[in-house]
């Protein structure tokens, strides 16, 4: 038999190659050299060695810790209510037969909306003096600035909610579509509770849908840009400032690059600790 | 172990009648097995024991409780399924633990208990394994313990042989069998497989399209048919059926191959049934058990070992014969033999109702019409 030739398939495949070093070797070697520079826009004429200057800078940067500590708060915040929300709506779907693909739909939809434009739509709706809620909620006598000092991450955490739980609903009703029928009924004839069913058979049996559901929703809340550059700029005073958000302002507004690349690098190392350390968590038990 | 009491169970799966008008009775301690078909409705029957589906009309009764609209866990029934349906994530151990934990029972009880059980069923080395590392054989025996732990008054069986090879599912039968003498659990156990069937239960439901065709004991199934689906679906090989007509108290079949007496059966068009092992070799029955001589031609022959199966055919018909290996020397395929039957033992069958026509002691016992 000819023997098969493999250069044929590493050709074949070089054009993507060339294609993945161009948008991702490139970017990430290109802005792993600038992390250890002064690279300012402002100043490219003059880009100055730092060394690991640019990262040691971030120990005393007040504005970076608080940055990370709102993006941890958001994180947490929003995924553990889209999580409970989620998991309780699909624990409901999920018995449900009857206009089963309409309300489906329904529950779905706010996932298929843009959040640059789901940050702007609720920008209005919770406006204090433009806004329906407030509006509404103010003839009944309740007085909410939603976007106030105290709030207004957690109102960034609801909206996110709002747009989010439906995939968290999408997985973990997939989950729940496909455990085997046959434990559940071996349970309910071996005298369990419908809640000892849940705790002891529907959790575990969930348990690696919701690590998955938890880690994709954990890394997309991560990323939260839209909803504070749509309607909060960080704001009030530096309470909406999340981590991506301080990125963005401190190289394309103050454009000191250096420092938002080293910024970008904590970021992504903090992100790879969290994640690994929820899948041990989660698959150690 | 209480007596079980069905009382004319309907079961509908939205305008489908999948089970209709079931009444039976369940001795205590005794092992009932329910055949038929694939579709007959015998796992929906065992489904409704058990409370996991609800009847559509019907009472169930476990003792002198009525236990209709009761869920599974207010029963006090245990089940084995067919997929075994172990708790995945959970030990051995805590699999069998898991029933007597929901029931509060307490820790030191539950441990004895299950340590008795793994060591009846020779399972105690496996206790801290997770389901997924044990065999299939294994993870069934697994099963059966978690079942037997509970010590409930009513055991269920849903095909639990079926997904382990032929030698394994030969032994376990054996231990069932042994368990089940040992605890004298009222049990029901289903299986399409009619050779389980006759093997182990004290008496067999033979159910179809959602009606139970007959009950009794393996014996009556076996050699009282009442009619013809139980008589083509119960014994391997399955009956010989060969199309004819009674008339004059004188059967013929319809290519005119056999021809013999009948003693008081209607005329019209019958069926006779044959079994297998009732069609000899001329040596084996005394010169008046010959009641019909034929001569065949050997078309294929299985040896199964200390037997054969061989096909035969008469004037294009073709007869399925059990016969001793001893008698196959000198016999290949495509060469003559002459055989004889012995007319007692034929089954003659209504054609149109598919009814038994030839009463015999037993017919008048259990009160089965002609």
């Amino acid at each position: 038999m000819q023997k098969p030739d493999l250069s044929l398939q590493y050709r074949l495949m070089l054009p993507l190659a060339v294609v993945l070093l161009a948008v991702m070797a490139y970017p990430l070697i290109f802005s792993a050299w600038i992390s250890l520079h002064d690279y300012r826009l402002t100043r490219l004429t003059d880009v100055q060695f730092r060394g690991w200057q640019n990262y040691l800078g971030l120990i005393e940067n007040q504005q970076f810790w608080t940055a990370i500590t709102n993006t941890m708060t958001f994180v947490v915040g929003a995924v553990s209510m889209e999580f409970v929300l989620g998991f309780s709506l699909a624990l409901l779907l999920h018995r449900v037969r009857r206009f089963q693909n309409f309300y489906r739909a329904i529950l779905l939809s706010p996932m298929f909306i843009t959040p640059i434009a789901v940050g702007l739509m609720f920008r209005f709706l919770l406006n204090i003096q433009l806004g329906v809620i407030p509006h509404y909620l103010d003839k009944i006598g309740i007085y909410v600035d939603w976007f106030g000092i105290d709030l207004a991450l957690f109102s960034l955490m609801l909206i996110d909610t709002w747009q989010w739980t439906p995939f968290m609903l999408l997985m973990l009703l997939a989950g729940l579509e496909s455990l085997p029928k046959a434990p559940f009924e071996a349970a309910r004839v071996d005298g369990a509770s419908p809640w000892l069913i849940f705790r002891r058979i529907t959790l575990p049996m969930m348990r690696p849908v919701i690590l998955v559901a938890l880690i994709i929703r954990g890394l997309d809340a991560f990323k939260v840009f839209e909803y504070v550059y749509a309607i909060t700029r960080g704001g009030p005073g530096d309470s909406t400032e999340t981590i991506l958000f301080h990125i963005y302002k401190v190289g394309f507004r103050f454009f000191r690059m250096g420092e938002a690349a080293s910024m970008a690098y904590v970021l992504i190392v903090i992100t790879l600790i969290l994640v690994t350390a929820l899948y041990w968590s989660m698959k150690r038990r | 172990m209480p007596k079980i009491t069905l009382e004319n169970i309907q079961k509908k799966f939205g305008k489908n009648t999948v089970l209709d008008g079931i009444d039976l009775e369940l001795g205590e301690g005794e092992f009932t097995v329910l055949v038929g078909p694939s579709g007959c409705g015998k796992t929906t029957l065992l489904r409704l024991i058990a409370g996991l589906d609800q009847v559509s009309a019907g009472k169930i009764l476990i003792g002198d409780r009525d236990v209709t609209r009761l869920e599974p866990r207010e029963r006090d029934i245990a089940m084995v399924f067919q997929n075994y349906a172990l708790y995945p994530h959970m030990s051995v151990y805590e699999n069998m633990s898991f029933g007597l934990k929901a029931r509060g029972v307490d820790a030191g009880e539950v441990k004895r208990r299950v340590i008795q059980v793994a060591e009846m069923l020779g399972i105690e080395i496996l206790l801290n394994r997770k389901p997924k590392e044990l065999s299939g054989g294994q993870q069934q025996r697994v099963a059966i313990g978690r079942a037997v732990v509970r010590d409930p008054s009513l055991f269920l069986f849903d095909e639990p042989l079926s997904n382990l090879d032929a030698k394994l599912r030969t032994e376990m039968r054996t231990e069932l069998l042994k368990l089940h003498r040992e605890l004298h659990a009222t049990t029901v156990y289903v299986t399409h497989d009619q050779e389980e069937a006759m093997s182990m239960g004290d008496r067999i439901v033979v159910l179809n399209d959602g009606v139970i065709q007959q009950r009794g004991t393996p014996r009556d199934i076996y050699f009282h048919p009442v009619n013809l689906l139980v008589a083509g679906f119960i014994g391997s090989p399955s009956m010989n059926m060969l199309h004819g007509k009674i008339s004059g108290d004188r059967f013929a079949s319809l290519d005119g191959a056999i021809v013999v007496e009948t003693k008081n059966l209607p005329d019209g068009d019958v069926i006779l049934g044959i079994r297998p092992e009732d069609i000899h070799q001329p040596a084996d029955l005394t010169a008046e058990q010959h009641g019909c001589v034929l001569n065949c031609r050997i078309d294929v022959i299985e040896l199964l070992g200390a037997r054969a199966i061989i096909t035969l055919i008469v004037v294009g018909v073709e007869l399925r014969a059990v016969i001793e290996e001893r008698y196959l020397k000198g016999i290949s395929e495509g060469s003559d033999l002459i055989v004889v039957f012995d007319p007692d033992r034929f089954h003659f069958f209504d054609a149109v109702t598919g009814r038994r026509l030839n009463r015999d002691r037993f017919d008048e016992e259990q009160g089965i019409d002609g």
